[in-house]
């Protein structure tokens, strides 16, 4: 890509997407939905999404139709061609109480992570980033700075990034990139349900070619 | 055929040999200044109550234990350092070698955010007090390397999936035991993971950077 050809300005290349997007779901379906995450506490290996309940059933319509919308919008493939494309996810939640979180992860074999938010709380006075989903910094270029560089303004400026999660909103970004749930300061039990989510070539039920 | 590990990334383990009473010693002295005095007046993330970080000029205190183990930290930083170097030694052994160094105090579910540190070549953990559970519970406080290999294991195939030493793709987590100093390259990103365990976590950390003339920057 040759950005701004014959032209001047400043982009911000080699950029990564992250979204974060109110689903709209209320707080009678999160409520249904950390029932069915409480129960499901000690099942090992099960797809959340594959789960034949109304509930899982609406959430995987609702996290797939919000990551196909971004995702068509962030692709330069035409919008028909886009939604012939067959889509896989595998979904699973963490019930993350206080003092716990989720360590370091990425997920390969995945385009992208879906990241919904049934249930948070407030953290306790003087917590500052706790219960955040935190996608790590990995530019190694920061190693060095000046003065001019020392802060730079976003989305220039090094650093990790953090999603607070809300109820009913969700968060999208590249599977590869390393993340994690920092720790819970707060009474309420933090519920996320996590999607590895692919796009595959609706007749080669591949994306490869060649 | 010939394969060769590229793009490595030098990483160096030491033992500091009888260090009990030097680990007392230096925990003694760090509990006695947890306050506010000798907190880092500009932590550059979110400071914690459950992680006490000091002030960045510890190796200037003049109490025989931290000179002690200046000598010990800063000289395995210096040999690894030169051994990592192709300059020649006589040249190398000119440089001068100026740090920022503190101590944490880490108590149940405190961490260390992930991070790198700008304007340092080499940095260096030693550890204290490693706090853990004795009956071997798992207590976390991890030091966790990250490789620097982001998305490279985003495609796996059966042929890469159990890459070997050196190849494999992943992070490293050290769970450093009293006496223990780890020296690596001040770009890798690394994080503390949260300390779960029932007494204290007690570490000292080391940023440094070479100058052609003495002086610090």
């Amino acid at each position: 890509m040759t950005a701004l050809a014959g032209q001047s300005g400043t982009v911000p290349l080699f950029a990564t997407p992250f979204t974060a997007v109110n689903t709209g779901a209320d707080s009678l379906f999160n409520a249904r939905l950390a029932s069915l995450c409480e129960s499901q506490r000690s099942a090992t290996g099960v797809d959340f999404l594959d789960s034949a309940d109304a509930i899982a059933v609406e959430l995987k319509r609702l996290i797939l139709g919000q990551a196909a919308t971004v995702v068509a919008g962030l692709s330069s493939i035409g919008a028909a061609e886009f939604a012939r494309l067959h889509i896989q996810a595998r979904g699973w939640c963490s019930i993350v109480q206080r003092n716990g979180h989720v360590p370091a992860q990425h997920f390969p074999g995945a385009s992208w992570l879906a990241v919904y938010c049934v249930q948070a709380g407030e953290s306790d006075a003087g917590f500052k980033s706790a219960g955040v989903v935190r996608l790590y910094e990995r530019r190694l270029g920061s190693i060095y700075r000046d003065a001019s560089t020392w802060e730079l303004k976003s989305p220039y400026c090094y650093g990790n990034h953090t999603w607070s999660p809300l109820p009913g909103w969700m968060a999208l970004f590249p599977a590869h990139l390393p993340h994690e749930v920092s720790v819970v300061r707060s009474a309420t039990a933090l519920i996320l349900v996590f999607a590895m989510i692919r796009f595959m070539d609706a007749d080669a039920k591949d994306s490869r070619k060649g | 055929m010939e394969i060769t590990a590229a793009f490595a990334v030098p990483i160096c383990h030491d033992t500091l040999a009888a260090c009990d009473r030097l680990n007392r010693e230096l925990a003694q002295l760090f509990l006695a200044r947890e306050t506010p005095e000798y907190r880092n007046p500009t932590p550059s993330h979110n400071p914690q109550a459950e992680m006490f970080e000091s002030r960045f000029d510890l190796f200037t205190w003049p109490e025989p234990c931290i000179q002690e183990l200046r000598k010990f930290m800063l000289e395995s930083v210096f040999r690894v350092a030169m051994a990592a170097s192709e300059t020649a030694r006589e040249e190398f052994a000119r440089l001068s070698l100026n740090n920022h160094t503190w101590f944490h105090i880490t108590r149940h579910s405190g961490y260390f955010v992930a991070h790198n540190h700008a304007l340092a070549s080499w940095s260096a953990v030693y550890c204290v007090k490693d706090g853990v559970d004795p009956a071997g519970a798992p207590s976390g406080g991890l030091l966790r390397l990250f490789d620097t290999r982001v998305g490279a294991d985003a495609f796996l195939d059966p042929a890469i999936q159990r890459l070997r030493p050196p190849f494999v793709v992943g992070d490293l987590e050290l769970l450093l035991r009293p006496g223990q100093l780890v020296v690596f390259p001040s770009y890798l990103f690394h994080e503390v993971t949260p300390y779960y365990g029932p007494d204290t976590r007690i570490t000292v950390a080391s940023n440094c950077w070479f100058t052609a003339e003495s002086g610090a920057r």
